[in-house]
């Protein structure tokens, strides 16, 4: 013991403490993410805090049903710019419980100008498409697959497209 | 002296995210330390881009 009487700095009994906290990661009951003690002596150079993030909550996917599409539909524009269906001439969408086509007709003479469909699935609001057949000037379609985030209100069915230009409202045809 | 730990004066921290491994910048570390039983001031700080910070602690460690 008198050794260390000379000894500087006297003996000293050191700990290190650290708590540590970020937003968007898990705290404990105090606030704080992480907490860790380091005792005395053989105190490290570094320490690694590991926090767990929060897994984002994901809202609720809207959950629409086959029912909720099986009829047909009339484009009627655009979200931006919904416009009343035409009463001939217009472009209808056929749904049933899995197949799809869409058909548009020349207004003047009834004469299709094309015409194409195939089978769709859907999962929450996630709609896709798959076009398995179509008319000569929309072949290059045959065997894509087009998916869409889809809403139904009433008798609105908007469609925006994913990775495709499509985004469009139909009105349930009456 | 043998009985000294080897400590150099500075902890450094890392804060690193558990899922990616990749450092946190911005995270609070708020360090206490005791010298003896008895409370000693340590600056809390927020970590570097690298997910870093120190600690400093004057004189070295014994068992």
């Amino acid at each position: 013991m008198v050794k260390e009487a000379f000894c500087y700095p006297v003996k000293l009994t050191t700990s290190i403490s650290a708590s540590v906290k970020k937003a968007g990661y898990l705290p404990k009951s105090d606030g704080w993410s992480s907490g860790g003690f380091l005792r005395s002596g053989n105190i490290p150079n570094s320490y690694t805090f590991r926090l767990t993030p929060l897994t984002p909550i994901s809202p609720p996917r809207p959950q629409i049903t086959k029912k909720d599409l099986i009829g047909t539909w009339i484009l009627a524009g655009t979200p931006d710019n919904v416009e009343e269906p035409p009463a001939a001439g217009g472009r209808l969408k056929f749904i049933t419980d899995k197949h799809w086509t869409v058909t548009q007709a020349d207004p003047n003479t009834g004469e299709v100008m094309f015409h194409l469909g195939g089978v769709y699935t859907l999962n929450g609001d996630e709609y896709v498409e798959t076009v398995i057949y179509a008319t000569e000037s929309t072949k290059d379609l045959i065997s894509k697959d087009h998916k869409f985030k889809i809403k139904v209100e009433g008798d609105t069915l908007t469609i925006i497209g994913i990775g495709n230009p499509w985004t469009e409202v139909w009105k349930r045809a009456k | 002296m043998s009985r000294n730990a080897k400590f150099d004066g500075k902890l450094i921290i890392h804060v690193v995210d558990n899922i990616t491994g990749k450092p946190i910048e911005g995270a609070l570390v708020d360090p206490g330390m005791t010298v003896d039983d008895e409370g000693v001031v340590a600056s809390p700080f927020y970590t570097s881009s690298d997910g870093e910070g120190s600690i400093l602690l004057s004189g070295k460690t014994h068992d």
